[in-house]
């Protein structure tokens, strides 16, 4: 299993506990909570993982603890656990993003394969995160000119829709490569893609 | 009004159409007798006329044949007209007398009898003969008869010749009318010239009573040589026409008739009353029982939240517990502890569906001693999650020692949620609801009290009033069946707004013997 802790808020201490039990026969790295101020204030931004939110608690929805992450800049996949099978709760949760809605009582596979999904899209996430700080570093020429290369054309014919000599061309690939700290074009391909905002 | 006694209105009404009832049927024999007389009058009348003019015209026959004898021969025949004469007057009672006059002479006067039938002294017709004298020929007249009263006599000239001879036949009008054709009340009369000739008094008077009607017949007859004056009369008494029995059948057996239709109406009406009720109640029950319902969808709500906590611990645990014994390197101390989590949870998951069922319980009332803390500790513990979702603080401050009143606890327990519900609504998000038991006397009470918007003075006078609501979606039934409830025990309820503002609501009870 990927290393990615999971991160747990529910109010009710038994079900925190049974879950936790539960994922960690798995191997897993949780993180329990029991209330949402304390989750909020405990959470750590650099460490990113999974979150397991309960909808209904006191005080703070679950919806609104989402809310609250995203206002801090933290996307990590969602998934939303109730008691209720609320449609309308549930199509709010996925209007917020929430990655998966999980109705209570929760079936171990069921909840294995959401986390699974979650951490796999959380690996998603972060690679498009480094793709960007990286591409983040190329000039306005330079992503022209990378993306083309991704998109198959050579150097000469990237120099001709550019209406500049292939010589610049090559120039412009060797400072990508030096950027990038790869010269490979599948690498400039996973790049450019992961690169793309998510549609 | 009471549907089995009819209003005093009704009655009169009733008997007013009896009255009219029996007066019309009363009016309407009347007016059958008197038309049956009057029918019977006609025809009476009709077949006398034919009669009597039959009779008078076979005058006219006797003296065109005496005539014709007279003139057949000359010397007057007079044996051949005795013998004619006495057969007429035997085989026609009423021709009383024939006579043979010779008028007289000019410059003579009186007038001489040849001959009379039956025989005896001749009667003087000298006032007579100037009359008849003056006939025209073949014309018969009538004349009175200046000798004997009570007849008249009919006169026809035989001759023209000098002298001339005539024919007088004396008629006895009585016999014109035989008394087996006359009805016994018919008053007959037979006139000539304004002057009466016969009257026949009817055989039997009118009834008892006054005379009510006087039927008439009046037709002259129909001969030239005798238009009497045919006149009946047929008065009418009361007593002929009401017949007392059958007007008493009609006034009894209507009466019974109206009083029948009367107790019909009455019935029908006491029916469609009583069905009204049965609608209305059976209205209510069912309202009663959707709001019951409805709280305890409310409820049942709330429970399958409260359970699913449960459910999901024991389904967790458990699974992470069938993994531990699986897991060469599982912890046995760790599998216990999911175990005694499950038996935790499990028996968590009990007290919830305990609860439950005391609460939805359909079993009949059955007040019994209870403690008032413990109901208000259930009904808190019941609702606290949901309240606390809306940010609503639950306060119990309960008396010590617990009081204790004969209630049913569920229907108390109704009642609190009732009104710990209302607060709820009227706070929204945010407050607080104090639920607090007291000792008062002889009495217990339960307050709650929130500190929301309070009660607006209009709704204030209608709070317990059935189906009265300031809720959009509610049915107004809520404080009415918690009043309901209360009364039952012997308890009641008041709602007002309490000195720091918001809605202040006060259960009394008397207090259970137990202390």
């Amino acid at each position: 299993m990927s290393g990615f802790p999971i991160y747990l808020l529910d109010d009710d201490a038994p079900v925190r506990d049974a879950l936790s039990l539960l994922l960690q026969t798995y191997g897993m790295k949780v993180e329990s909570f029991g209330s949402p101020e304390v989750f909020l204030a405990h959470l750590d931004e650099g460490r990113p993982g999974c979150l397991i939110l309960d909808l209904r608690m006191p005080m703070i929805s679950g919806l609104q603890v989402q809310e609250r992450l995203q206002a801090r800049g933290i996307d990590w996949p969602t998934i939303m656990i109730t008691g209720h099978g609320d449609v309308n709760a549930c199509r709010r949760a996925f209007k917020a993003g929430v990655m998966d809605f999980l109705t209570k009582p929760i079936d171990e596979q069921v909840l294995l394969d959401a986390i699974q999904a979650a951490f796999q899209a959380l690996e998603t996430l972060l690679e498009r995160k480094e793709a960007r700080d990286q591409l983040a570093g190329l000039t306005e020429r330079e992503r022209e000119v990378l993306e083309m290369v991704a998109k198959g054309l050579s150097s000469k014919e990237i120099a001709g829709a550019l209406d500049v000599s292939a010589r610049t061309i090559d120039a412009h690939r060797a400072n990508i490569a030096e950027k990038l700290g790869t010269s490979s074009v599948a690498d400039f391909v996973r790049l450019s893609e992961a690169g793309k905002p998510p549609r | 009004m009471s549907p089995i006694h009819p209003p005093l209105k009704t009655l009169l009404w009733t008997g007013l159409l009896w009255l009219g009832l029996v007066g019309g049927f009363a009016a309407y024999s009347i007016r059958e007798q008197v038309s049956a007389a009057e029918g019977e009058l006609e025809t009476a009348g009709r077949t006398l006329h034919r009669l009597i003019s039959q009779k008078v015209a076979q005058h006219d026959a006797h003296l065109t044949g005496l005539v014709a004898l007279i003139t057949a021969a000359d010397p007057i025949p007079e044996g051949a007209i005795r013998q004619v004469s006495q057969s007429i007057v035997r085989f026609y009672p009423r021709v009383t007398a024939i006579h043979l006059v010779r008028l007289p002479m000019p410059g003579e006067t009186g007038a001489l009898t040849i001959l009379s039938e039956p025989e005896g002294p001749a009667p003087d017709f000298s006032s007579l003969a100037a009359p008849i004298a003056a006939q025209r020929q073949g014309q018969v007249r009538t004349y009175s008869d200046p000798a004997t009263s009570g007849r008249y006599l009919l006169g026809k000239r035989a001759t023209y010749g000098n002298p001339g001879i005539a024919v007088v036949v004396q008629v006895d009008p009585s016999r014109l009318v035989e008394p087996e054709d006359v009805p016994a009340r018919l008053h007959l009369r037979l006139s000539f010239d304004g002057q009466i000739i016969f009257e026949r008094p009817a055989a039997k008077g009118p009834g008892a009573g006054p005379l009510i009607a006087t039927p008439h017949f009046s037709q002259t007859i129909d001969s030239p040589s005798q238009p009497f004056l045919l006149e009946g009369d047929r008065p009418i008494a009361l007593g002929d026409v009401i017949r007392l029995s059958p007007l008493l059948g009609f006034a009894l057996v209507s009466a019974l008739i109206l009083m029948a239709v009367q107790f019909a109406l009455a019935q029908r009406r006491k029916a469609r009353q009583s069905e009204q009720r049965a609608g209305l109640l059976e209205h209510e029950t069912r309202l009663a029982h959707a709001a019951r319902v409805n709280s305890l969808g409310e409820l049942a709500s709330g429970i399958a939240h409260e359970l699913t906590q449960p459910l999901t611990a024991l389904l967790s645990q458990s699974q992470a517990a069938m993994r531990l014994t699986t897991m060469p390197d599982g912890d046995p101390a760790l599998l216990a502890q999911a175990l005694e989590a499950n038996v935790r949870e499990a028996k968590r998951a009990g007290l919830i569906l305990k609860r439950m069922r005391d609460y939805i319980s359909n079993r009949h009332p059955a007040p019994v001693l209870s403690d008032l803390n413990q109901i208000v500790l259930s009904v808190a513990e019941l609702m606290r999650p949901d309240l606390e979702r809306h940010q609503i603080r639950l306060e119990t401050t309960l008396v010590q020692p617990a009081p204790e009143a004969v209630v049913d606890p569920i229907e108390m327990e109704q009642v609190l949620h009732n009104l710990i519900r209302n607060a709820a609504h009227a706070l929204g998000t945010g407050g607080f609801i104090r639920v607090e038991t007291w000792l008062q006397g002889e009495s217990t009470l339960v307050t709650v009290a929130d500190n929301g918007p309070g009660i607006p003075p209009d709704v204030l006078p209608r709070l317990f009033e059935p189906f009265f609501t300031t809720k959009q979606d509610g049915m107004g039934l809520g404080l009415s069946l918690c009043e309901t409830l209360l009364g039952r025990v012997g308890g009641r309820i008041e709602g007002r707004n309490g000195e720091a503002g918001g809605a202040l609501f006060t259960l009394t009870l008397p207090l259970g013997d137990a202390r």
